[in-house]
Formats: C-alpha cells, structure tokens, sequence
C-alpha cells in the first residue's frame, strides 16, 4: 500500500511534504515508503515539509522522531523543515520535544542545513 | 439551533479518518467563532489526542461540540464520550510520560494543558468522557 504521501526527489536529497489533513495510517505508511525509498536511491539526506501541517500531535510527533531514526540508521539525515509559529507554541506546551529531530525554518534552510551537515561528514 | 440560540454538532468517531474530520470540525468551530491561529491549533491537537484515546482506547465513540459563554466570552464545548473499558487509574495517566500502548505517554495530560477547562469522568468498565471547554 502507498501512503499517498509523494516523495520526490531534489538532487540528492528526498523531499516529502506532509498533507495538511493526514490520518495516521498514511502517516505510518510514510515511514515504510521513505525507508524503502532511502535504501532504493542511497539518498543521504530527507527534507520533510510540515508548512501545510496544522496539528502536531504525539502521535505526529513520534512518526516525526522514528521516521528521523529509521533514516538514520540508512545513513541518512532528515530535516524537518516549515513548522508553523503555532505548532511550535503548541508543541512546546505540550511538553513535546521531538527527540533527535533536526529542523530549519524553511525548504531553503534546510537544504542549506543538509548541504553543511553532509559536507562535514564527507570531510571529516 | 436551539431555543436559546445554542448549537450542537456531532461525529463520530472511529477510525483514524475521524480523528481527521474532528481536528477538521473543531477547526471550523474555532474559525467561524474567532478564535486567534495559536487558540485554533491548540483545540485541533487537544481533540488530536482525546478522539485518538477514543478510537484506539475506547473501542470508538462520539464527538459533541456546543457553543458556550463564559462569563460573555463566546466559546465551545467539546465531549468527547466512548463506552469502552474505562481508565482504570486516572491519576497515573495523567501523570506525564504514561502510557498504556507505547505513545509518548503525553496525551491526556498533553491535552488538559492545551485548553481553558478539562474534565474526566471515567469508571473501570463505564466509558470516558473527556470534555474540553475553550473561550475567547
């Protein structure tokens, strides 16, 4: 099954952008498909775009956290890029705290993000 | 519409889907009664989390939304109600990082920070109701 969720890919780089309205088994199915997707294409980096997002829940959030470590262990960063002032508000009086999650204020922040991460671990 | 210019709204919750259309439901409520972005996105993930617990804990159940005064501040009233078996000590789940089923364990206790009011009733064996009051 697809998650419906497109990943495209950006140069070296996976792009997924979460739709606004995402039940949660789409959401877990997301993590099936980027992994797959990450070890398909030897991808080092992932840009998750969640600017459409509007709630960032628990459950959001550990896919969020999970999703970061699965790519992990494939050798590949993740940025999460585009949170809303909201959510953020919002995740912080939650008491969450996305554990191992890196994340930038936009697309463009992000790739830059990924681009400094990955060159320092090429070069040492 | 009632007699007394009130107004209910119901859905009903159980699948993942629904927990979606509730967040979306509670989204319009706070829209159309003028809610700031930040209010609005806090009812849509405090009631992220209850309908979940209701879907997944709860075996399914309903949401009811209503307007609300408090004190002349309009507002809303959320109840969320299912049949299911109860939550069996209410204070250890409130208390942060419990969880039944591997979550975070921040839900409930995540939720009753995320609005102006918070009530639980719940009895071992005779269902929840979680409700959620939010005013301007």
């Amino acid at each position: 099954m697809q998650s419906n969720i497109p990943i495209l890919k950006l140069g070296d780089y996976l792009l997924v952008t979460i739709q606004m309205d995402v039940h949660d088994r789409a959401a877990l199915q997301l993590q099936d498909d980027l992994t797959a997707e990450i070890s398909k294409r030897g991808s080092k980096g992932v840009l998750i775009d969640i600017s459409t997002l509007e709630v960032v829940d628990t459950f959001m959030g550990r896919v969020l956290s999970d999703t970061a470590a699965m790519a992990k262990v494939l050798d590949a960063e993740t940025v999460v890029v585009g949170m809303r002032p909201a959510v953020a508000i919002t995740l912080v009086e939650l008491g969450l705290s996305l554990p191992g999650v890196v994340t930038a204020l936009n697309l463009e922040r992000g790739m830059e993000l990924l681009t400094q991460r990955l060159g320092r671990k090429v070069n040492g | 519409m009632g007699n007394d210019g009130s107004f209910r709204e119901s859905i009903s919750l159980h699948s993942d889907r629904d927990v979606s259309r509730a967040r979306v439901l509670v989204a319009q409520w706070a829209s159309q009664q003028g809610f700031s972005v930040v209010e609005r996105t806090r009812a849509m993930t405090a009631v992220s989390e209850i309908s979940r617990n209701c879907v997944i804990h709860g075996g399914g159940g309903t949401m009811y939304v209503s307007t609300l005064y408090n004190n002349g501040s309009p507002g809303f009233r959320i109840q969320i109600v299912d049949q299911g078996p109860g939550i069996e000590n209410l204070e250890l789940s409130m208390g942060r990082g419990y969880s039944t089923r591997g979550g975070l364990g921040l839900g409930l206790d995540g939720a009753r920070k995320l609005c102006r009011a918070f009530r639980v009733e719940s009895n071992a064996g005779a269902g929840t109701t979680v409700t959620l009051d939010y005013w301007r």
